[in-house]
């Protein structure tokens, strides 16, 4: 083989492995294929509350069994019906119970539970994580940003906010019966289970 | 050229290209620390108990300092990369920009381990560990509202604009104090996280509004930075200045009464279960949880007494 012929060759050959290991793509495709769609916490956060928030309240234990198993066993407890999220001494516990109201202040209405126990249920200052962790149905792993994240627990005080407290503040009065599902937050330091104050996701009032 | 010098050439070549993939740090065992910037005593802590934590387990450890440039930054991931580190712990400088390194080290087989400061990207570092920045801001404005009554006029001085934790905790502090009409936002403007240029934008504030109540600082080195704005207005009875870090000045100052109150971080924990996991993963662990917040206390009056000797 002459050699102008076999030195074309080989740099056809070269030339063939480097294309080969190129992937050539218009910029405007590539940027189309990395659009990534808007997050709506809106949405995101109505879909927890009305799809999924309902299945796991119905699993929620009772205040009064939860506090008895705290009482009893507090790391048990803490693993059995807590959740908390990373690395963190804030352990959530979705509840569900009954009482009688006993008292109706500015930010909770005091309710005694069917062992003669009192509790609070918040009616102002619901903010940060406890319905968006205690639910157990919201993954971080899902978000692209803690921002997204976090947009998701002010959606659900949002819908906190407008329809169970709103309603218990137009409508609770002392000595009411109040069904209620809601979540406790407990530092897993706390030995103290007497007054824990409830985040309500759900509440009924009956007259007495 | 005979046949047998052809196929030798064609060997050379794919020889040449099987270089690129051979393992990162087969014969080495390194990780990098990538930080945003070695200026502030913050981010040297971070820095530094990351390291230590990579060398009590084995690791030759290298800082590397971005400077807050993110082209500095992209510099470090080419070498860090060429250099065929094992793993990267990385404090990011922008929350979009630096996800291409990320991802860049990731396909040269390079595992990150993002501190503090996260990336826009579900599954380009390994994982992450955040302060709850949000959580903390939200504890931090409750507090706020509680010491002005729900009633009052304040200002707010974020850090850099491209860092998601500006904005994780000014979302924090607003999803709070929004709610209460009585409280009024006068002037909100970024000091870059720096205690000089907070001074300045809280001495340019108070002069075109003289009747401020509190100023919510994004985080410790520009609170200390408006405190020394306000000492010098002779205004210390009539603001409070809020911080974030947990930083020892301020710490010292909420004791002494020239903070009203902070948030703590805890760097040497997220720098130290960085390094921890990094070497988990190194050793063939790959179940590791996406992004891992790690909780905040809030610092005031009433409990800085526990803090002062940490």
């Amino acid at each position: 083989m002459n050699r102008p012929l076999k030195y074309i060759i080989t740099i056809l050959a070269v030339l063939l492995v480097l294309i080969l290991s190129l992937d050539i793509q218009k910029l405007d495709e590539y940027k189309a294929g990395q659009t990534v769609a808007v997050f709506n916490a809106t949405e995101y956060a109505d879909d927890v509350w009305e799809n999924k928030l309902p299945y796991t309240i119905d699993k929620a234990p009772e205040i009064i069994t939860l506090v008895d198993f705290l009482r009893e066993n507090k790391e048990t407890a803490f693993n059995e019906y807590g959740r908390k999220l990373g690395i963190s001494k804030t352990w959530y516990f979705l509840v569900r119970d009954k009482g009688v109201i006993t008292a109706v202040e500015d930010e909770y209405l005091t309710v005694q539970l069917s062992n003669r126990e009192q509790i609070r249920i918040a009616t102002s200052f619901i903010f940060g994580n406890a319905v968006r962790d205690g639910s157990g149905v919201v993954d971080i792993s899902v978000f692209v940003n803690m921002t997204q994240f976090n947009d998701v627990s002010i959606a659900l005080n949002k819908r906190v906010k407008e329809e169970v407290v709103s309603y218990l503040k137009q409508s609770a009065r002392t000595g009411m019966n109040l069904i209620f599902a809601g979540v406790l937050e407990i530092n897993e330091d706390a030995s103290d289970f007497n007054t824990l104050t409830v985040v309500p996701v759900k509440a009924l009032l009956m007259d007495e | 050229m005979s046949l047998s010098r052809f196929i030798v050439v064609l060997f050379l070549i794919s020889g040449l290209s099987a270089c690129n993939n051979r393992k990162p740090g087969q014969d080495t065992h390194k990780i990098a620390v990538i930080i945003s910037t070695l200026n502030n005593p913050w981010f040297v802590v971070l820095a530094e108990s990351a390291a230590d934590r990579a060398k009590e387990l084995g690791y030759e450890t290298t800082i590397f300092d971005s400077q807050n440039n993110s082209a500095k930054e992209a510099e470090h991931f080419d070498n860090v990369i060429a250099m065929k580190y094992n793993a990267i712990l990385f404090n990011p400088t922008d929350a979009d920009g630096s996800v291409l390194n990320v991802k860049r080290a990731k396909d040269a087989g390079i595992p990150t381990f993002c501190m503090d400061r996260e990336i826009n990207s579900k599954d380009a570092a390994v994982t992450q560990l955040l302060s709850d920045n949000f959580t903390g801001c939200v504890k931090l404005g409750q507090y706020v509202v509680r010491q002005l009554n729900k009633s009052g006029n304040y200002v707010e001085i974020l850090g850099l604009v491209g860092d998601n934790n500006t904005w994780n905790r000014s979302n924090g502090f607003h999803s709070v104090v929004d709610e209460f009409p009585g409280l009024k936002m006068v002037a909100q403007q970024s000091a870059d996280f720096d205690r000089n240029k907070a001074m300045d934008v809280m001495e340019t504030i108070m002069q075109a509004h003289s009747d401020i109540d509190a100023v919510f600082c994004g985080n410790d080195a520009m609170a200390m930075g408006a405190y020394q704005a306000v000492l010098a207005a002779g205004k210390t009875d009539r603001i409070m200045v809020f911080g974030f870090d947990g930083a020892r000045d301020a710490v010292n100052g909420v004791a002494q009464g020239k903070i009203a109150a902070t948030v703590m971080q805890f760097p040497v924990l997220m720098a130290r279960t960085s390094a921890e996991l990094a070497d988990q993963y190194i050793q063939g662990n790959r179940d590791f949880a996406g992004k891992t917040p790690v909780e905040v206390i809030l610092i005031t009056p009433e409990n800085v007494g526990a803090f002062l000797d940490e």
